[in-house]
């Protein structure tokens, strides 16, 4: 299990999510992931961008007034 | 009409919350199986003393003794059974469920490495035997009793505070002593240094290490806004910047400055 | 506006002049080899010590009170500040202790009990390099200081690595531990651990046969088996005066018991054989490393027990389970209940025997919790010791005896 903290890029934490989906986590193991809300279009985009890549969301939760978090088991 | 007075016999933390129905768990207390080496030692015990109760937990054997036996029941252990070696004595503060303490020794088998517990229980005014004839181990053990936990001992060699200062007053480790120290203890460098009528110019001590009060000229100096050392609080509006400035800024004669570019991190060791 | 008659109330002020011309010293809480805060008034007779009263509690922070205000997780950093030269030793003795309150010591996974084990011999190195070092700066052998420092960086550097501090580890937690080792740290593991023979030898060659050494130690500090016995002297102090009692072999816990070791003694009862004591239990600690690093690959990646009602489930299960959370909730606020009755587990910490006894009444805080500190009675032990030797030998054995004022004040 490995958690990381993408709120400092704001916005834009994307593609540095989908690249640690990719690098940072070995196959079937659970990554947490922390971001700004914003306009709260991160929460749905990156629900959607996690789906077409195949990975499972477990869980999409409000971590304060700032932030949220999503925790995706990374597929086999 | 007020509530009468009530001694607090337990200062210490509570639970915040109990179930109603809770009742919590045992650990079981195995009986001492019969041909056990547990079984010699009970019988070597109850030769020497009349032995209250014994049970096995978590693999130790423990015995219950009246507190007047316990040099008895632990010559007897030490010269018959082999427990040379006494690990550790202490006390258990029970004052306000049945008025008294559990003295324990916990002895040691140095050869067939096997632990035992005897316990008594001490009422509050009564004194227990020493034990450093038998044990060295037990005159210091004996003392931090004494001193923490208020449980007399007789004809000890030495038996004075040992960890408290010697002039303390009360025994911190008992259940009616607050976490934060009575109000002897709080005030107690004040009143030896400066006697009891410095109390208020003083003031209680600050123990929230991270408070710091914008007017405190005393303990703050405040760096950018210079402003005398104890100058009274309305002087607070009147501070005039005092700039920050380093003599290394315009270079120091015959140093030279260190430079971050030319410099090399060593990232490998040896 | 000192009152001056307040300053020396009569009890501090001991009677300095004798008439029998025994004078009185203060071996102060400030000085430069006292290991920190330990007063040892001397009564001397010329150079020689006729009495030594050791007045210890200058460093009490009344650790067992704050135990029985805090509950059983909450307390488990305070134990770091016991004997601070070797934490994760302190912090795996009560956490054992409260394992065997609880019960739950065989669901403690394997990979967690090897990742305990390493983290406990590195201490014990880290702690007899500290003790190598003090005691031969306080006889006089500066390089040897330098040396052990260096080498005992190295190990730091690798308890940093791992738990993110060099003196206050809280690197175990009560039913595992809490993080997994990171990548390359086993192998800088087994570069330092295969350095440090090579170390080891350096220091024996330049003190074992160092003829000031030898007059310094030998002969010093003489505790006979029945005096060790009779203290309560646990680990190189008794194994030094010839009794072969180490808890790892008697009373084995985690995995001592699968990893072959063996238990150096001497009869000597001096300082010099409890010197090299200390030499060959420092080549016992690589050994055990080697084999527990091979024993780390084959264990499976659990970290911490699954006991529901008293340890939290993993972050992955609380942040995505409902039940974990709520379970989480209750253990952190209010604190765990552990079953009513007491236990008291020894351990062999680098300085002896370390032992946690705990009374629990059922409530989240401990009744009552005893730590039974090796240094304690290491210390009581100069009141019968020092009458008959000189002044120099004082700054020997206190150094000998390996004492850390954490432990004995607490």
């Amino acid at each position: 299990m490995v958690r990381y903290d993408l709120r400092h890029l704001g916005e834009n934490f994307y593609d540095r999510m989908m690249e640690l989906l990719e690098t940072g986590t070995k196959p079937g193991e659970v990554a947490i992931f922390l971001f700004e809300i914003g306009d709260f279009s991160p929460i749905q985009k990156s629900a959607d961008l996690v789906k077409e890549a195949g990975h499972e969301l477990l869980n999409s939760l409000k971590f304060n007034e700032v932030d949220w978090t999503i925790m995706v088991r990374r597929k086999q | 009409m007020m509530r009468p007075y009530q001694p607090k016999k337990n200062v210490q933390k509570k639970a915040y919350y109990t179930d109603r129905f809770w009742v919590a768990p045992r650990i079981p207390e195995e009986p001492v199986p019969e041909n056990s080496p547990y079984a010699e030692d009970l019988k070597a015990v109850k030769k020497a003393c009349k032995v209250l109760n014994a049970y096995i937990q978590r693999g130790q054997l423990v015995i219950y003794i009246n507190p007047e036996e316990n040099v008895a029941a632990l010559k007897a252990l030490k010269e018959t059974r082999g427990y040379e070696m006494l690990s550790e004595l202490s006390a258990v503060d029970f004052l306000a469920q049945r008025g008294g303490f559990e003295v324990f020794y916990q002895l040691l088998n140095l050869s067939e490495a096997r632990r035992l517990r005897v316990k008594c229980f001490v009422k509050e005014n009564q004194a227990v035997e020493s034990v450093n004839p038998l044990f060295r181990s037990a005159d210091w053990a004996e003392r931090e009793m004494w001193d923490l936990m208020g449980v007399k001992v007789n004809n000890h060699p030495y038996l004075k505070r040992l960890i408290m200062p010697d002039d303390w007053e009360g025994h911190p480790l008992r259940k009616d002593y607050p976490l934060e120290g009575d109000e002897f203890a709080q005030w107690y460098e004040v009143d030896k240094i400066f006697g009891k009528e410095a109390r208020d110019i003083i003031g209680p001590e600050n123990r929230d290490p991270g408070r710091v009060d914008r007017y405190d000229t005393e303990r703050f100096a405040r760096l950018g806004h210079e402003v005398p050392r104890g100058a009274p609080a309305e002087m607070a509006d009147k501070e005039e910047e005092t700039p920050l400035s380093y003599q290394e800024e315009e270079g120091v004669f015959l140093i030279e400055k260190f430079s971050e570019e030319n410099s090399k991190v060593l990232d490998k060791r040896k | 506006m000192q009152q001056t008659n307040k300053l020396r109330p009569f009890f501090e002020n001991l009677n300095f002049e004798r008439d029998d011309n025994h004078m009185v010293i203060n071996f102060g809480p400030q000085h430069p080899s006292a290991h920190g805060q330990l007063r040892l008034i001397l009564e001397l007779d010329g150079e020689q010590i006729v009495k030594a009263v050791p007045d210890i509690g200058y460093l009490h922070r009344g650790m067992e009170k704050m135990a029985e205000n805090m509950i059983y997780n909450e307390f488990l950093p305070t134990t770091d500040r016991m004997d601070y030269i070797a934490a994760t030793s302190n912090n795996y003795a009560f956490a054992l202790a409260v394992e065997r309150l609880l019960g739950i010591e065989d669901k403690v996974p394997r990979r967690a009990k090897v990742i305990r084990m390493m983290l406990l011999e590195l201490n014990r190195i880290i702690s007899h390099l500290f003790w190598l070092a003090t005691h031969a700066l306080d006889v006089g052998a500066m390089s040897v200081f330098l040396y052990c420092f260096r080498e005992r960086e190295f190990a730091m550097d690798l308890m940093e690595d791992y738990c993110g501090a060099r003196l206050t580890h809280s690197a175990v937690r009560i039913g595992g531990v809490p993080l997994d080792l990171p990548e390359g740290w086993l192998g800088q593991l087994a570069k330092f651990v295969n350095e440090l023979p090579g170390n080891i030898k350096d220091y024996e060659d330049l003190l074992t046969e160092n003829r000031i050494w030898r007059m310094r130690l030998e002969g010093v500090g003489v505790i006979d088996q029945e005096m060790a016995k009779s203290w309560g002297c646990t680990g190189i102090m008794l194994r030094g005066s010839g009794i072969e009692y180490d808890i790892r072999k008697e009373e084995p816990y985690e995995l001592y018991d699968e990893v072959e070791f063996d238990v150096p003694v001497t009869d000597s009862c001096d300082s010099y054989g409890r010197y090299k004591l200390y030499m060959e239990e420092m080549r016992q600690s690589v050994r055990i490393i080697h084999q527990l690093i091979n024993m780390y690959e084959e264990t499976e990646p659990q970290l911490m027990a699954h006991v529901p009602q008293y340890i939290s489930a993993p972050k992955e299960d609380i942040m995505t389970q409902n039940y974990a959370l709520m379970q989480h909730f209750v253990l952190v606020t209010q604190g765990m209940r552990p079953p009513v009755g007491e236990v008291y587990v020894p351990t062999e910490s680098p300085k002896g025997e370390l032992g946690f006894y705990i009374n629990s009444q059922g409530d989240p805080y401990p009744y009552r919790l005893k730590v039974r500190a090796p240094s304690f009675w290491h210390c009581g032990i100069l009141q019968d010791l020092l009458p008959g030797t000189y002044i120099a030998d004082v700054v020997t054995i206190i150094g000998n005896t390996n004492i850390v004022f954490g432990e004995i004040d607490r």
